[in-house]
């Protein structure tokens, strides 16, 4: 799912320049997805990072705008005007939003997408404005650990909940090739966890409803990977800012990189 | 770490009880920029009225030049064309900047010329909108109270939507080299 080991020690370079220097893999990825209309679509909850990384992808990567949490209102739209063609949307993840979900379901089945990109962060969904103990979570005495533990295991679960809820268009969708892509993103947090993550995508529910969906698709036009990165190194903090759980100390840039540049490879290798 | 919880417990924190109190603002502040796009809005029809009448009385003059040049002296026609022409030109030229998409400028100074407010109330409206929403998602329990919470951030949102209609806000990113 991910290295955790630096074959590349890339010290020095900003994200901003790693991004840069991947441009070209995601350059001839753009032109792969020519002749047509929307063509990468990113799920996943609220504050997973999915417009984080529609902004790398697009060639947004400025660190200072990366890591500014803004709720996003509606569907997101990122052109390559360039090229003409490619496109990249995500619908917004906050429970409220499920129409714009359904109007993205519906060009799901209809195999408008060459890559669907389901974005997780083992639970580590940000959220804005709040406090966390105004969580409805937070009980009177907990410690901060407490909190997060209980506050994670909810949002995996939504994670779960979510994923089986664009099973359905995709089962459903027409018999075009598709690559799907699990992101498990934020190692910096989690990265202490490896072994649990690892095992929580790969060998429990989550990775039940994957397989469910290969075995209705079939694997002639259809396979999905797990791929995992941190696309910025920030630690988890609530809303109003006091801090949750900390970057991982065994965490660093360099395998940030290595990791993000797999994530990038993987989408240029669909599209040779 | 103690002492450093229970600060943050008391400090800039939403409580349940600001439920009311948000909904009130929501409902406040989504009337008040309604009524300043609206404003907003019909300026943009009258100075693209009055560009469109312009347009067309100089394009008349244009051609009524053209068709009857024989009857004038040539200098009166010269100077009728040349009038009409750039008259014409400047004023299909402005039309067509406030008409294109990607020209946000055109449109922000004249919302700008008419109003500062507008921006900061916007701003305001976007931040409470976000507010509410991780009330609706963090802190409501009650079925029916994020029911009413929901309709309240959605007429907030269609408020706001309608202000990035009118300054054209760039409805997508695009990738630039
Ligand atoms: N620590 C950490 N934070 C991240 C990572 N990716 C995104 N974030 C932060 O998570 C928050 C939500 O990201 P965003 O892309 O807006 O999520 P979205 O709601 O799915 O669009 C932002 O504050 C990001 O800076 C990551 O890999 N690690
Ligand atoms: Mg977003």
């Amino acid at each position: 799912m991910f290295k955790d080991t630096i074959e590349v020690v890339s010290t020095g370079l900003s994200i901003y320049e790693l991004v840069n220097k991947s441009r070209p893999s995601l350059q001839r990825l753009v032109k792969r997805l020519r002749g047509g209309e929307a063509k990468i679509v990113v799920f996943g909850a609220g504050g997973t990072g999915k417009t984080t990384l529609g902004k790398m992808l697009a060639g947004e990567s400025d660190p200072s705008i990366l890591a500014d949490y803004e709720e996003s209102r509606t569907t997101e739209k990122f052109n390559f005007k360039r090229e003409q063609s490619g496109i990249i949307i995500i619908p917004p993840g906050q429970g409220r939003r499920d129409d714009e979900w359904l109007a993205a379901f519906r060009q799901v089945s209809d195999g408008k997408f060459r890559i669907i990109i389901n974005v997780v962060s083992y639970g580590y969904h940000s959220f804005r404005e709040i406090s966390y103990v105004s969580d409805k979570l937070y009980q009177q005495g907990m410690t901060v650990e407490e909190f997060v533990e209980i506050y994670t295991e909810k949002c995996r679960q939504k994670e779960i909940n979510q994923l089986k809820e664009i099973s359905t268009p995709i089962k459903m969708s027409k018999a075009v090739p598709t690559l799907m892509l699990t992101l498990v993103s934020k190692q910096d947090i989690w990265w202490q966890d490896r072994d649990v993550v690892t095992k929580h995508y790969s060998d429990s529910e989550y990775n039940n409803t994957i397989q469910e969906i290969l075995s209705t698709r079939g694997t002639a036009n259809f396979s999905h990977e797990y791929v995992s990165t941190s696309l910025i190194i920030n630690g988890f903090t609530s809303g109003t800012g006091e801090p949750l759980k900390s970057i991982a100390s065994d965490y660093s840039q360099p395998l940030q990189f290595a990791n993000l540049a797999e994530v990038f490879k993987k989408i240029d290798e669909f599209c040779q | 770490m103690d002492s450093f919880q229970d600060d943050i417990k008391y400090e800039n924190r939403i409580v349940p009880e600001d439920r009311d109190k948000l909904i009130a603002l929501l409902e406040e502040y989504s009337a008040k920029l309604q009524k300043k796009c609206d404003y907003i809005d019909r300026s943009l029809i009258i100075i693209k009225t009055f560009l469109f009448s312009i347009a067309i009385i100089s394009a008349v003059a244009c051609v009524y030049a053209i068709a009857y040049h024989k009857r004038m002296d040539s200098s009166t026609h010269f100077f009728i064309l040349m009038v009409s022409f750039l008259a014409l030109s400047a004023s299909s030229m402005s039309l067509f900047h406030l008409y294109d998409d990607d020209n946000e400028l055109e449109r922000k100074n004249i919302i700008n010329s008419h109003n500062h407010e507008t921006h900061a109330l916007a701003h305001r409206l976007n931040k409470l909108v976000g507010i509410a929403s991780g009330f609706y998602e963090h802190v409501e329990k009650k079925e029916i109270s994020k029911i009413e919470l929901d309709l309240k951030i959605s007429e907030a949102e269609s408020v706001l939507n309608y202000y990035d209609s009118i300054i054209g806000k760039p409805k997508s990113y695009s990738y630039k080299k």
